[in-house]
């Protein structure tokens, strides 16, 4: 008899990324456009590789190549912190299948694994992507002995064990605490925002001591590193010294901690699930029904939609919170400070100038359109046999989209600019350019989600995150679309005001050849 | 009399040249329940979401009370409600909520929205749990709904699915009821169903499909003779093998 757990595994590794649907997909189109998708994102991961090992090289060269081990474990650590905290909710509860795996005869300690293996396999993609690099280079600069080197190579299967496990708890702690409520997914999305705001301010934090101490760039470092997350203090020590006793203990302590973790999680798991699908029940007492338009009526729904599931709204707001705290922060912060800080002379001005991309930078983050024509799911038969254009569909999910993001831009971009004392042109520059981005990022999200939709998902993290293709591209692109400009800015700060004038009115041609594509789409078709 | 459905040599062609559909024709008049019955695999659902416009189609026609479901498909939308044989409804939203958004969606006055809401919750005895979240309900609750959002805008075309299976008695004889209702009043209805017995109490018009391919349709006393309808789905069915 096969092991059950592999077999709940291999099941969850058939919906990763489509693989399955590709390989056996009749229609040649599915195929070359997840064949093209497949370059873009080999592409990306290798644009990632070199990155991290430019970076590497660089810290090679500053004389510094034995910080790399600390680097790699830290930046690794938070990745992972962050990443899977944002999909937390999805992974072990308010599961579409639980029932029908839960019938199955497997242990609940076996559903627990596999659908651990599977958060822990994606950490460890991410985990290779940032240290490997560093270790080839490490391997080639370090006069460390082969212990060093093979114990730097072992590690990066661990890393990602802790970071997750602490993730996954705070997830499901959430989860415990907020299913007590009528409210549940207003508290859980209050109090997981508040936790990535609080991972977000303490890693600040760390990066923000006292540049005078970027001489001796180890202290610093291994400061960073006590402070922030002790584990990787212990991985360093271990590779630098050669000490198997601490990387034993480096080891044994992610054993541990994923085991304890996995136990507990097993033993509450349906409990948990109890209490994620419970609905507190209420007597209905006729109401005046208000009447809307089908527009008005669909634009509610989708607001619905929005905050009904956690891992939606964070992921597609986190980037906007994240402004509006910078926003805030920005405020206590005089840009004399800033530069002292940062160590980098006439940063005020530089921001200054392009703090309308900034802004973009933190919108092309946020699109809730491209992952919700993927969440209607099995109920997108009400969508397709509603009486109304498959275009005031789609409108009714990009409105959503502008909804949330104009008033953190409208908020954030008034603060910054009262504060950094704008100039009347760069005041029309911070209206113009973010709007644009906006305007921009919702109907590409919208685009790429009517182009490559997932409508058989078994949780909604697999629409909104888990290999949806949609809202990757919609990042990447997105990002791309931004930060090209900005470093163009940075670099020629004469002609800023030319480079975001001519960007904006780029993008806002895009945008309405995208509109017109969609107009042309019927819902059917998707 | 101009129907209010009419299917026109309509052709579903799936990739790889397979046919689920096959030159249907068949028409439904005002005041007619109209029943389509095959085996499992036959065509109805295929045919069904080509009428709802769920699904798109290149050959043949399909017209709603006289308007072209290819070209003028958000007209022949509003004439139609269509219940699947599984609704799966958003889960996210309470009762209420989602027949408030399907009676916005059908332009629905707010005194008919609230007098028919009133009505048909009773009836089908969920009005106590309108105020709690669609996932919380039953399966046969879910399916109340559906119909009761169905029923909102009084359609001129009421397309079901296997309607019954799900429903306890009292409301699967009170959904005949309101489809008598809704007949008598000009509208007409358009249902799959294996519950032979049923179609036959009920329809006044019955096709048989099969492998894609309309085998026999007509009014129910010319399809069934002096036998039942059972033995001539038998007997038809088993004929064409």
């Amino acid at each position: 008899m096969k092991n059950r757990y592999l077999l709940l595994l291999k099941i969850q590794l058939y919906g990763l990324f489509g693989l399955n649907r590709i390989l056996h997909s009749p229609s040649r189109k599915e195929k070359l456009h997840s064949g093209a998708l497949g370059g873009a994102a080999i592409l990306t991961i290798g644009l990632m590789i070199t990155y991290n090992t430019m970076i590497s090289v660089g810290v090679a060269r500053m004389g510094a190549v034995h910080i790399l081990p600390t680097i790699s474990a830290l930046i690794c650590s938070l990745i992972t912190l962050i990443l899977t905290f944002l999909k937390s909710f999805g992974v072990l509860t308010g599961l579409r299948d639980y029932d029908m795996v839960m019938s199955l005869p497997v242990k609940n300690s076996q559903v627990v694994l596999s659908r651990l293996t599977m958060v822990y396999l994606a950490n460890l993609f991410i985990s290779m992507i940032v240290v490997l690099p560093s270790v080839v280079i490490f391997w080639t600069n370090a006069k460390t002995g082969i212990s060093g080197n093979i114990m730097f190579l072992l590690s990066l299967f661990f890393l990602p064990v802790i970071p997750m496990i602490i993730s996954l708890g705070l997830g499901l702690l959430i989860t415990a605490v907020s299913s007590r409520s009528k409210h549940k997914n207003m508290l859980s999305l209050g109090s997981s925002t508040l936790i990535v705001l609080l991972i977000v301010a303490a890693s600040s934090r760390a990066q923000s001591i006292h540049t005078e101490e970027l001489l001796n760039i180890g202290i610093l470092f291994s400061r960073m590193v006590k402070k922030l997350y002790p584990p990787a203090g212990l991985i360093s020590k271990a590779i630098g010294q050669q000490d198997w006793l601490c990387f034993s203990a480096f080891v044994g302590m992610s054993v541990f901690i994923g085991a304890v973790f996995a136990g507990t999680a097993s033993h509450f798991y349906q409990k948990l699930n109890t209490a994620a699908f419970h609905h507190s029940a209420v007597t209905y007492e006729g109401k005046n029904l208000q009447a809307s338009s089908p527009l008005k009526a669909m634009y509610k729904r989708e607001f619905h939609r929005y905050f009904s599931c956690t891992i939606y709204a964070l992921n597609s707001t986190i980037g906007m919170v994240l402004l509006l705290a910078a926003a805030f922060l920005l405020l206590f912060i005089s840009p004399e400070a800033l530069e002292q800080q940062s160590g980098i002379a006439g940063l005020g001005q530089m921001l200054r100038q392009v703090l309308p991309l900034v802004i973009a930078v933190f919108v092309t983050m946020t699109s809730t359109a491209s992952a919700s024509l993927s969440l209607e799911g099995k109920n997108r038969w009400i969508m397709c046999s509603l009486p109304v254009r498959a275009i005031d569909i789609f409108n009714s999910k990009i409105a959503v989209n502008l909804t949330v993001i104009f008033p953190f831009v409208l908020i954030s971009a008034a603060l910054s600019g009262f504060k950094m004392g704008i100039s009347p042109k760069e005041a029309i520059l911070l209206c113009i350019v973010p709007t644009v981005y906006a305007c921009f990022i919702s109907v590409l999200g919208m685009y790429l989600n009517v182009k490559f939709p997932r409508y058989d998902w078994p949780s909604e993290y697999y629409a909104v995150k888990g290999g949806a293709i949609s809202v990757l591209a919609t990042m990447g692109a997105g990002m791309l679309s931004s930060l090209i400009p900005l470093s163009a800015c940075l670099a020629f700060p004469n002609i800023s005001s030319l480079i975001m004038a001519v960007t904006s009115a780029l993008l806002l041609a895009v945008s309405f050849l995208l509109y017109g594509r969609l107009r042309q789409y019927s819902l059917y078709e998707i | 009399m101009q129907a209010i459905l009419e299917i026109r040599n309509f052709t579903k062609e799936y990739s790889q040249g397979k046919k689920a559909v096959d030159n249907l024709s068949l028409s439904v008049m005002p005041g007619e329940i109209h029943g389509f019955i095959g085996h499992n695999g036959a065509g109805k659902t295929t045919t069904i979401r080509a009428v709802v416009g769920v699904m798109g189609f290149h050959e043949g026609e399909i017209l709603i009370d006289g308007h072209s479901a290819k070209t003028d498909p958000v007209t022949c939308k509003l004439l139609t409600a269509y219940i699947p044989d599984n609704p799966d409804l958003y889960d996210y939203i309470t009762g209420i909520q989602y027949l408030n958004y399907m009676a916005d969606m059908f332009s629905v006055d707010r005194k008919t929205r609230e007098e028919r809401v009133k009505k048909y919750a009773e009836l089908f005895c969920i009005t106590d749990s309108l105020g709690n979240l669609v996932s919380s309900y039953s399966h046969g609750m879910k399916q109340k709904l559906a119909l009761i959002g169905a029923f909102l805008h009084e359609p001129k075309l009421l397309v079901l699915d296997e309607p019954f299976v799900g429903l306890d008695p009292e409301a699967a004889f009170h959904l005949k009821q309101i489809m008598g209702d809704l007949c008598g009043r000009g509208s007409a209805i358009f249902f799959s169903t294996h519950v032979l017995d049923v179609a036959e109490k009920l329809c006044d018009r019955v096709s048989i499909i099969k492998q894609g391919k309309l085998i026999l349709s007509g009014s129910m006393e010319t399809v069934r003779g002096s036998g039942s309808l059972e033995d001539v789905f038998m007997e038809v069915v088993e004929h064409e093998k």
